[in-house]
């Protein structure tokens, strides 16, 4: 667990370090917080991703060396910017925070005794992880082994894989309850991230609380009863509630772009959905840009934005490039193929839905279409409508739906789920107010 | 009697308290109310349910349900794979720096054969493992580690467990 610890400080350290995005009047210290850990994060990927392709691995002090030496090159071409404020007195915790840490405490025992461990943390995620941490960095001789290219998906993003090799690598050996309890720490980032939504998005203090209440509680119990601890799609659910509430800030000028960017790439970074989930943030957020009149700066607007992901995917891809890592062979249908298949796959995918591990929760994505008619909601409701929509896309190429349904649909839905009702609350907000703040109002006044 | 009138006539004084402290707590006037219930429903129901989600994994940990499961429906925490940590660390005494482990499977049915492997392949991740097809191809070829329900055709396997053998060609080789 040491390791843990000591991974954090050093991202957040990193995160700290880096010169802060432009100030913006309307980020919470929560949003700040949760920044830095992505900015953070990203900056060890980066480094560890650079140091593995010059395979410099296994050289622990340049592990640790790397990701400081990027950082002052940032900040020494970097401008200073917005510090982090942190709030010197605990005046407005309620007890939707006590609750909220609750369901973290229940959630990390229940980690921690590895009551709930993801099968692909066996199969995917944590055998990387440990090989990496064997390795002394990401190991492309063993990704680019040609028996591992059927079941490894070698060309995947490994920024969790990266997380637990590294903090392993402090703790000086690979302890499953350790680097299990990287979930429990995304679940943090997450509550962070959505207290930060709420307290700059609600009026109703009541609803407040129960809406961090009940998404922790949502959150937890989909994660102990779904096997969530060691998966990489806690880093997806974080990165989506992130994004929904840079989309949801009452503005949409530069201090939004940097922030956009890192979380689309630290989206790119944590698994292949996050990639079109990185674009679709990014194309959402230009379009609000593009709608608020503003007059866009085109240059240091797509560099803040698009930079990152750039950075990530380059390296990713000349890594794919370079060692040669590709998946079996896959192949693809129409979806156009028969009415019959769609058929087939809507009773797949209601029966997703149904399933008892959700306990109804994940109905809450049906409401996505009734949010993008309220003027709040409708660049974080389209960013949540088309990753469903490439979701199911997805689905209706697959030549045999069936089983991928059955085995992935309901953990992608806890993709969307906790932003999804984290607006549905924000919407009930709204309606019981009969108050119609609209951000694009705000953003051409 | 008295009693009675004496609760009736409390229970009016602490009626409103009541009202007042409800309205204090959920700040809430008449038009939001309805709004207050509903998601103190959804409270109460996602409470309930992650009561239960508790006890389901409490359940599987205490009575490990899958003694006899295939490799797909196994947990960290089942019997299972406390017997393959057990074989792993017998193998180790077997493989030399740097040596591959092949893995023949023939014990499971044709679908459960890539877990087995990978969960062979996750507990000895320090290792180099292989499945036996590729096993001549990986740089150092040490052992190969054979799940078979039948004994070693040989006897002379280097070890031998329930349900399996592991013939290391190289430690004969230079023994």
């Amino acid at each position: 667990m040491i390791g843990l610890m000591l991974t954090a400080v050093v991202i957040w350290g990193l995160g700290f370090l880096l010169p802060g995005t432009p100030p913006s009047p309307t980020r919470t210290w929560e949003q700040r917080v949760a920044l830095m850990f992505f900015e953070g994060s990203l900056m060890l990927y980066i480094a560890v991703l650079l140091l593995s392709l010059l395979q410099l691995q296994g050289e622990w002090i340049a592990w640790l060396a790397a990701p400081v030496i990027l950082v002052s090159m940032v900040k020494f071409w970097g401008r200073r910017g917005a510090s982090l404020r942190m709030p010197s007195k605990l005046e407005d915790c309620s007890w939707g925070d006590g609750v909220a840490l609750l369901a973290l405490l229940v959630y990390s025992t229940c980690t921690f005794l590895l009551w709930n461990v993801h099968p692909d943390f066996i199969y995917h995620w944590g055998l990387k992880g440990w090989k990496f941490y064997a390795a002394g960095g990401i190991d492309f001789n063993f990704l680019s082994r040609p028996w591992n290219s059927g079941h490894l998906h070698p060309e995947y993003p490994n920024l969790l894989a990266t997380l637990f090799g590294f903090s392993a690598l402090l703790d000086g050996q690979f302890s499953l309850p350790a680097v299990v309890s990287w979930s429990s720490m995304i679940f943090l980032v997450t509550l962070i991230s959505a207290r930060g939504i709420i307290r700059q998005g609600y009026e109703w203090t009541w609803l407040s609380k129960v809406a961090l209440a009940f998404i922790s509680l949502c959150c937890c119990m989909f994660g102990v009863g779904y096997l969530q601890a060691g998966g990489a799609d806690w880093l997806m659910a974080c990165a989506v509630v992130a994004g929904v509430g840079a989309l949801l800030r009452r503005e949409a000028g530069p201090a939004l772009d940097r922030e956009v960017g890192v979380i689309a790439a630290f989206a790119a970074a944590s698994k292949m959905e996050g990639m079109p989930l990185g674009l679709a943030l990014i194309g959402v957020h230009l379009w609000r840009r593009l709608s608020s009149f503003e007059m866009l700066r085109a240059k240091s607007t797509l560099a803040a934005t698009l930079g990152p992901m750039a950075v990530v995917l380059g390296l990713q891809q000349l890594a794919i490039r370079y060692f040669g890592l590709v998946s079996g062979p896959r192949t693809f249908v129409s979806p156009f193929e028969g009415l019959d298949r769609w058929v087939v796959i809507g009773t797949e995918l209601m029966a997703s839905f149904r399933i008892t591990t959700w306990h109804g929760m994940a109905f809450c994505l049906f409401l996505v279409p009734g949010l993008l008619l309220m003027k709040r909601f409708r660049f974080a409701s389209a960013l949540l409508g088309v990753q469903l929509a490439f979701y199911i896309f997805i689905y209706l190429t697959s030549p045999d739906p069936e089983p991928m349904i059955r085995n992935s649909a309901p953990r992608l839905w806890f993709h969307l789920a906790p932003a999804a009702w984290l607006m549905t609350f924000l919407a009930i907000d709204q309606l019981a107010r009969q108050t119609q703040p609209s951000s694009t109002e705000d953003l051409k006044s | 009697m008295e009693t009675v009138r004496l609760l009736l006539a409390g229970s009016e004084l602490v009626k409103p308290r009541f009202k007042n402290l409800f309205q204090k707590a959920v700040g809430v006037d008449r038009r939001t109310k309805v709004c207050a219930l509903l998601s103190g429903a959804l409270l109460l129901w996602v409470s309930a349910s992650t009561a239960l989600e508790l006890y389901r994994s409490y359940w599987v940990w205490v009575a490990d349900p899958w003694q006899d499961g295939a490799p797909s429906t196994w947990r960290v925490t089942s019997h299972q794979v406390e017997l393959l940590e057990g074989l792993w660390s017998r193998i180790d005494d077997y493989l030399s720096e740097g040596e591959s482990l092949g893995v023949e499977i023939h014990s499971v049915p044709e679908s459960e054969k890539l877990f087995l492997f990978l969960w062979v392949a996750f507990l000895g991740a320090e290792v180099d493992v292989v499945p036996a097809g590729s096993f001549l191809d990986a740089p150092n070829s040490g052992c190969l580690l054979v799940f078979s329900p039948e004994a070693s055709p040989s006897d002379q396997a280097d070890y031998s467990f329930p349900g399996g053998w592991l013939d290391c060609p190289s430690s004969e080789a230079s023994q």
